[in-house]
């Protein structure tokens, strides 16, 4: 069953059902107010409001990289993405410091391989940009 | 049988008799019938337009309004002896448009736990309805909701206006700010 928007506090407006991209950043809470401090900690769309859909208690999408040592490849994960972003975003660059590497559709359920020679942070994903 | 003058008709009579005059069915009630946040103009005092709003809600909290006739801060939804006495205010019109812009105005709080609005009714960002002769943009400690426009033909001296009612729900609403950008505030109806 669907939720109405404006029935409760939890489903106030629509805002609670968007956010940004974490990257491992801080957050400022209070109800009904979330201000994500400026830095690379969170990552905003670069079209429209900077904001993408998620579901109503799974938080933010998340990004997750993880350094591997060769021949083991880095793991790359991006999570809690709704539809259609998933398959949207296969194909994208993801940047880290020392490498690029391109989504595959297992980024966004189980994580992929990431190439070789990454360098944690990822500074950048295609669409998205760290918050100003 | 009797029969009583009541709401949307009345009597006159004359030396032809009685009748029933229907010539206004839906008079402009008072603040207890109408939705919230209606803005009901109520006249011309003192060289001032005066204005009340029907009581409503911003995430279940009343708003407040500076009232000209006690020069106090009163709710919306102000009674007294179980009678509505709610505040009323003036009306500021720009004298180049002749426009007034009645917006519902609220802010987060601006320490732990950061609730908007902020639920202190001593704090300025607790949701108040305000009077503006310019259209009001949103900042970071303060959200605007345009509740009404009035245009009248004379900004010193109305004597002829017209209310265009945009709100007419209680509402909620939520504050989304990224970074160094401008806060941005969603409301939606309930």
């Amino acid at each position: 069953m669907g939720e109405f928007i404006g029935d409760s506090a939890v489903h106030s407006t629509w805002a609670p059902l968007r956010g940004v991209v974490a990257r491992g950043g801080s957050v400022i809470f209070g109800d009904h107010n979330t201000t994500y401090p400026s830095g690379s900690g969170w990552f905003k769309t670069i079209e429209g409001n900077g904001l993408i859909r998620r579901r109503t208690f799974a938080g933010n999408p998340e990004l997750f990289f993880l350094e591997g040592t060769a021949p083991s490849e880095d793991f790359f994960a991006f999570n809690s993405l709704v539809d259609p972003y998933p398959a949207e975003l296969v194909g994208k660059t993801v940047t880290t410091s020392t490498s690029s590497f391109t989504m595959i559709a297992d980024a966004f359920t189980i994580g992929q391989p990431a190439g070789l020679n990454g360098t944690s942070p990822i500074t950048s994903v295609e669409w998205f940009e760290p918050l100003p | 049988m009797n029969l009583q003058p009541g709401a949307g008709y009345g009597f006159t009579s004359s030396g032809y008799g009685i009748s029933i005059d229907s010539s206004n069915p839906f008079p402009d009630d008072t603040v207890r019938t109408r939705t919230p946040f209606y803005v009901i103009v109520l006249g011309v005092v003192s060289g001032g337009l005066r204005y009340q709003v029907v009581s409503g809600t911003l995430n279940n909290l009343v708003p407040e309004m500076d009232d000209v006739v006690s020069s106090t801060e009163m709710l919306l939804d102000h009674t007294t002896e179980g009678v509505p006495t709610p505040p009323t205010g003036v009306l500021s019109f720009n004298t180049t448009t002749k426009e007034s812009w009645v917006y519902l105005r609220s802010g987060p709080e601006a320490a732990a736990p950061y609730a908007f609005p902020d639920p202190s009714i001593s704090n300025a960002t607790y949701p108040k309805v305000i009077s503006s002769d310019v259209e009001l943009s949103d900042t970071d400690t303060e959200g605007y909701v345009l509740l009404a426009k009035i245009d009248t033909d004379n900004a010193s001296s109305p004597t002829v206006w017209t209310v265009f009612q945009y709100v007419s729900n209680s509402l909620w609403g939520d504050r989304l700010k990224l970074g160094t950008n401008t806060a941005r505030y969603y409301y939606a109806r309930i």
